[in-house]
């Protein structure tokens, strides 16, 4: 049922009524009963300016001229019409009775209405800026009744199948013409700022804007185009208007500069135009005067004075007669002018001042018309002339333009033939992206209508209907413009075209270009899909990641708090047994004491903590774990010890299974871990490792700390300070083992950015990511980050926030909870190292020793040699008149001071160059010190518990040792005679000792390998008398003995000389 | 200004954190704005940032690549010195990388008083080889490289990104593959016969900003014979730093160590 013309023009903008109006009036015209899509059509595509029209020529396909594919579609179009069922003998009152609105376009309308409904806010977005400025107040007029507007009825009857044919019948693709109605070419002006250059424009079948891809041959004038427009700028300027262009390719640039404008004032009768957009437009007509030859044939010598005489007078002439904007001088290569002439120098220089003055003096006859333009091949050419020439610069009114391309390699021939350029546009450029670094491109969601719709397809079917018309070399056309993958990938097409080249047939060719248009659409499909993984890879999964963790984390949570009754319910246990245990060490027996007498004091001293902590926390975490019979447990079992109600403590058993430290089978304890720790670093003193074990059994007792604010979990952070390395390291390592049942549960990350193995280590990641990273896979576990305050600034924000959010965020902001670890900072800040210069060995070169093969030596001692020689001893007693007695001479109390008199000179040269060294490095950050220092003084603040570190006693140990060498020693040789211990030989037991696990390790190789190693020497040598003297030395950096003792510091054998 | 507004939207221009000193990363080929993230932290502290995509980066429409206009590099240094117009910068440190150092290196010489300092990451003033200069890559392997490129441009990327990135770092060679495959393949090439094809021998001497030269131990792209050509060859006050690391690019690779040195070098 058709619908009245005035009801149609009801829904419509004015702008979309004329539009029917106009076709009303065709369809009448016609004598059509009806007004049809195609009418609209027809009216739309009447107005030379419609907006219809100008999509229509973008989306056309280029390899035809535009005004062929129009007659075609008028054609097609006029055909359809007449097709059309006329109203019987409705000839006589047609101007009364319009023809009504058909259903069609009826229904195109309706649609356009709803369309238009939906997404205002698209077609908003979607607006060219020029158009929109009149729609847009008609749109937002009526709310209820919303008017179309003329794009959007366009897009509608575009859907119309009637009307598609008729396009697709004259080559054009309505979905191309959709994306073009849709979206008018965006034209950037900052980005344009110019057309293309008319003398690269193909030919007049191409608009200079043809959508999206300019005419591809007129690519590549290229390079060129872009340093003539520079050039043009430069000389349209009103200072330093004469360019001298500068770099590499500037004389071929120059060169073809002035072709170019030659060849437009030749060309300049039929072109009215043709600056190419190259000069501004008052400079067109610019004439040029080669002048490069003559001057060079004159600095050459190969003319003389009158020459060139003539030729700038020559010059002067043209000028005069020149009506228009002027003329540009090419004075060329400006090498010349600087080129040293060996033969006559004198002479050389006369030439090339005479040049340079005839040159000024003509730009001073006429400034307003006369240009001079030149090149320069380098920089150390053009500061050459400057030198001799000081004031041409001024005079010449020069201005540098650097030319980093040259024109003619960019026009080279491999340009045009990038078929890919034609083939390939993924997205159409249709949908702008903003830098979204989370999306990645290839995932866009929009569908491959773009794609599909793209004229690039266009491009290819060009080049296949070349391949269909008569042209003898069709074939290979074909093929140079076809992608090749695309080639590879349908083997057949080309046989195909073949064959098809022998009919010339509209809907073969039809068939065909829509054929390769399906093929080319898959083949962007397949490609897209490919793409994607890449993009999506970067962003590891981290939902599931999170998921698992989350997971873990509550597991933990419950087990710690297991962990915690069973240490509770098991609490009288230890105690007892700690009275038992006579062999413990000193050490231990001591924490355990201060335990034992707080206990006394409060029975179980972890009681009112526990009690107070555990409401917050169900606030806290909220969830189903934490239930009350839970809690109720906890305080049950510290309270009352052994009688929690047997039901719940058999739960927690059973999940205590299944946890690492029930696994373990040792449930934590404070004394456990304090004496642990204790007996594996039992030189570090004891308050420190007992303050260490407190916090964590404190914390581990709490579930959540509320205090100060923070809401973080159970997270505990330590700050190790002072030197001692190793037994920080020790100690984190024993809490892993202690606390979450294995060492596995342990990692470590060097803040320091200066230590160079970290890059190895973290593959390119930083540090931060490493270490959440690292966090992620192992969430419960002890974090040591040695050198804190070292860290960057990233690394410290990330460290601020996760101490106060209990959240470890990495360089991309994600967050990994943190709120079961143990983190652990170090720091060798200067204040707590004390007696650092006190000491003979200190841990950095203790910790610098390496497993070398250690030799025994003798040597008969001289006369001389006593000085060089060293001796384990006091400094006081090792001068040089009682030599015997110096390692008789113990006294523990003052080896501290000078254990190795000789290498004293040596060490303080080490010291020296290794705080140069360190000064070194921190005057890279001195911008950042005093932030640093301000950050790391707030972190300490945070920390739960703050130890300090006590520096290891090496020179006490060193004694020790020297002590049972020298022990050992004489078992084997009588007193007067001599031990001389090597400083790197002490300095590799010292390591050997500091570093093993247990305890007097040294002692037990020097019975068993020294001491085996002694007899042997006495074997060899018998008896050694007093002028004899056995050293002990390591055989450094002696590749070519062996390498690296692989099994440590000690070897299983000394090799004796 | 509406023309300036226009361009930083199209090039996702940002400008992130709050310092007296404006400090702009611009990234190279085959790369976008993004390549920096890994080193933004360590500056936004003390630094105004300002980030933008080169109008070739595969972050930007692809519809605003003038293949009429960036024929050559200096309408990128138009982009980036409007940009810099735009948001009213008067002075700044540069890091460039690769292309974008080059493209830095003639802004400089336009604007000399605009640089503070120039950072050059993996530049190299010609890669092609000449008779007495080692760019690295002769002509005929330059071709091969287009042709391998249009051919395939998935395999080639593919192929390429591992050995751009040089060092064993899945994360970077992952993230060059993708910032590479994001780019119209058309643009890729077109700009790579671009960068080709400068030439900056001639230049150097103009350049009179200090330069600081960032260069990995070992880079495909440019050999160690270019970073002594760019440091005799540059006007200004030129110092280098050696990268205990490898590959072309060492922010996606080794960002960490990267910052530091840039620290260190805009210290300076």
């Amino acid at each position: 049922m058709p619908t009245p013309v005035s009801t149609a023009r009801q829904c419509l903008t004015p702008e979309a009524a004329h539009a029917l109006d106009e076709a009303v009036r065709v369809a009448k015209k016609r004598r059509h009963s009806q007004t049809t899509s195609l009418h609209a059509v027809s009216s739309l595509l009447s107005h030379p300016s419609s907006v219809l029209r100008d999509a229509c020529s973008r989306a056309r396909n280029s390899a035809y001229s535009p005004r062929l594919q129009f007659k075609a579609l008028d054609l097609c179009l006029g055909v359809s019409l007449d097709r059309l069922p006329s109203s019987a003998g409705a000839a006589g009152d047609g101007d009364e009775a319009s023809p009504p609105v058909s259903n069609s376009l009826m229904a195109a309308i309706k649609r356009s209405q709803a369309n238009q409904r939906r997404q205002p806010e698209n077609f908003h977005l979607y607006h060219n800026h020029q158009v929109s400025a009149q729609q847009i107040n008609n749109q937002s007029s009526s709310i209820s009744c919303v008017k179309v507007d003329l794009r959007n009825l366009i897009m509608a009857i575009l859907d119309d199948p009637v009307v598609s044919r008729v396009f697709s019948d004259a080559g054009f693709r309505s979905s191309d013409i959709k994306l073009a109605v849709f979206r008018p070419l965006a034209v950037l002006p900052h980005l344009h700022p110019r057309p293309p250059p008319a003398y690269s424009d193909p030919g007049p079948g191409r608009r200079g804007f043809s959508f999206p891809f300019p005419g591809f041959s007129g690519f590549f004038s290229g390079g060129g185009s872009e340093n003539f427009r520079r050039i043009g700028e430069v000389l349209g300027k009103s200072k330093g208007r004469n360019p001298l262009l500068l770099g590499v390719c500037a004389c071929d640039t120059l060169a073809s500069f002035i072709e170019l404008l030659e060849k437009r004032t030749g060309d300049k009768r039929d072109d009215s135009s043709g600056d190419g957009g190259v000069l501004p437009p008052e400079l067109s007509g610019l004439a040029v005067i080669r002048l490069e030859s003559e001057i060079s044939q004159f600095l050459n010598r190969n003319s003389d004075k009158e020459a060139v005489d003539s030729r700038f007078e020559e010059v002067g002439r043209s000028l005069d007669r020149n009506s228009g904007p002027g003329l540009v001088l090419n004075f060329g290569d400006l090498k010349l002018f600087v080129k040293v002439d060996e033969e006559d120098e004198e002479e050389a220089d006369g030439r090339v001042s005479y040049v340079v003055e005839k040159l000024t003096s003509s730009l001073l006859r006429d400034n307003s018309k006369l240009w001079l333009i030149g090149a320069a091949a380098s920089y150390e050419t053009y500061s050459k002339f400057m030198e001799r020439f000081p004031s041409v610069a001024k005079d010449w009114d020069l201005q540098l333009l650097p030319i980093t391309t040259s024109s003619s390699m960019a026009a080279e021939s491999s340009y045009p033939k990038s078929s890919l350029m034609e083939s390939f546009i993924p997205f159409g450029g249709f949908f702008s992206t903003p830098a979204d670094f989370k999306v990645p491109l290839g995932s866009s969601p929009y569908p491959y209508m773009t794609t599909l719709s793209h004229p690039c397809n266009g491009q290819e079917v060009a080049a296949v209907s070349k391949g269909v018309s008569s042209v003898p070399s069709a074939a290979d056309q074909h093929e140079s413009g076809q992608h090749s993958w695309l080639r590879t990938a349908e083997s057949g097409t080309e046989k195909e075209g073949m064959i098809m080249k022998t009919r010339d047939d509209r809907d073969v060719l039809r068939c065909r270009a829509v054929s390769l248009q399906e093929k080319h659409d898959s083949m962007c499909h397949s490609l897209h899909q490919q793409q994607s993984p890449p993009g999506s890879d970067i962003h590891p999964p981290q939902i599931p990641t999170t998921m698992g963790f989350q997971l873990a984390e509550d597991t933990q949570r419950e087990v710690s708090e297991n962990d915690y009754s069973c240490c509770t319910t098991a609490y009288s246990r230890p105690i007892a047994d700690t009275y038992s245990k006579p062999s413990l060490s000193s050490a231990a027996i001591d924490s355990h004491q201060i335990v034992r007498s707080e206990s006394a004091g409060c029975c179980l001293p972890l009681i009112p903590t526990n009690a107070t902590n555990h409401k917050p926390l169900n606030e806290d975490s909220g969830g189903a774990f934490r239930s009350s019979p839970h809690s109720l447990l906890s305080n049950s079992s510290t309270c009352y010890g052994s009688q929690a109600s047997p039901a719940p403590v058999i739960t927690d058993l059973g999940l205590c299974i299944s946890s690492p430290p029930a696994a373990n089978g040792e449930p934590i304890n404070l004394k456990d871990l304090c004496r642990v720790i204790s007996e594996r670093v039992g030189w570090q003193d004891d308050d420190a490792i007992f303050s260490i074990c407190q916090t964590i059994s404190e914390f581990r007792a709490r579930d959540g700390r509320p205090d100060g604010g923070r809401m973080r979990g159970k997270n505990i952070w330590f700050s190790f300070l002072g030197p001692n390395w190793h037994c920080k390291r020790k100690v984190a390592t024993t809490i892993a083992e202690m606390v979450y049942g294995s060492k596995e549960n342990f990692m470590y990350a060097n803040l320091n950015p200066q230590d160079g193995i970290n890059d190895s280590m973290f593959r390119g990641k930083t540090v931060v990511d490493y270490v959440a990273g690292e966090l992620c896979k192992r969430p419960i576990s002890v974090v040591l980050l040695d050198n804190v305050d070292k860290a960057d600034v990233q690394v410290q924000s990330s460290l601020s926030r996760a101490i106060q959010k209990g959240r470890f965020p990495d360089s991309h902001g994600r967050e990994v909870p943190i709120s079961n670890a143990i983190i652990i900072t170090t720091s060798t800040v200067n204040d707590y190292s004390i007696h650092k210069d006190l000491s003979r060995y200190c841990e950095e070169k203790v910790m610098k020793a390496k497993g070398w093969p250690m030799l025994i030596s003798i040597e008969k001692k001289q006369l001389g040699s006593e000085l060089s020689l060293s001796v384990i001893s006091d400094g006081r007693s090792s001068s040089p008149g009682l030599p015997n007695k110096r390692k008789r001479a113990y006294d523990n109390a003052s080896t501290r001071k000078g254990l190795d008199l000789n290498l004293l000179p040596a060490q303080e040269n080490d010291d020296l160059l290794s705080k140069e060294g360190e000064n070194l490095e921190s005057d890279d950050f001195v911008c950042d010190d005093h932030s640093s220092r301000a950050w790391l003084q707030g972190f300490f603040g945070q920390v739960d518990r703050v130890v300090m570190f006590k520096p290891f006693d090496f020179d006490a140990l060193a004694t020790r040792i020297s002590k049972e060498l020298n022990k050992c020693f004489h078992n084997f040789f009588g007193p007067e005679c001599d031990l001389d211990i090597d400083r790197r030989f002490m300095e590799q037991l010292l390591a050997a000792e500091y570093l093993s696990d247990k305890k007097r390790t040294v002692d037990e190789w020097v019975e068993q390998v020294l001491g085996q190693e002694f007899e042997a020497v006495r074997r060899k040598h018998g008896e050694l008398g007093s002028d004899y003297i056995v050293k002990l030395v390591v055989l450094e950096e002696r590749s070519d003995l062996e390498e690296l003792n692989p099994r440590g510091y000690l070897p299983p054998q000394v090799i004796i000389n | 200004m509406v023309t300036g507004n226009r361009l930083l939207e199209v090039l996702n221009v940002r400008r992130l954190g709050s310092g007296d000193r404006v400090l702009v990363f611009a990234h190279g080929v085959g790369t976008d704005q993004s390549a920096w993230q890994r080193i933004l932290p360590f500056f936004t502290q003390s630094y105004t940032v300002i980030l933008y995509d080169l109008v070739c980066a595969g972050s930007v429409n692809p519809d605003y690549f003038d293949f009429h206009r960036y024929t050559t590099l200096d309408p990128y240094v138009d982009d980036l010195l409007s940009i810099l117009d735009a948001h009213r910068v008067d002075r700044c440190a540069y890091v460039g990388h690769s292309v974008s150092a080059m493209i830095g290196l003639l802004a400089s010489i336009r604007r000399p008083e605009l640089f503070s300092k120039l950072i050059l990451i993996g530049a190299s003033p010609r890669f092609l080889n000449d008779k007495d200069y080692h760019g690295g890559y002769e002509q005929s392997e330059i071709e091969e490289v287009f042709t391998a490129m249009e051919a395939n441009y998935e395999a080639w990327v593919q192929g390429f990104a591992p050995l751009a990135v040089g060092a064993d770092v899945p994360a970077a060679v992952r993230e060059f593959t993708r910032t590479l495959f994001n780019m119209r393949p058309d643009i890729t090439l077109f700009v790579s016969r671009t960068v080709f094809n400068s030439d900056f021998r001639g230049i150097l001497g103009l350049v009179k900003v200090p330069c600081c030269i960032i260069q990995t131990s070992k880079d495909m792209s440019v050999p160690p014979s270019v970073v002594d050509y760019l440091k005799t060859h540059l006007g200004g006050r030129t110092t280098v730093e050696i990268l205990r690391t490898e590959g072309h690019l060492p922010h996606l690779s080794a960002p960490g160590l990267l910052a530091q040195v840039l620290r260190r070098a805009l210290a300076r």
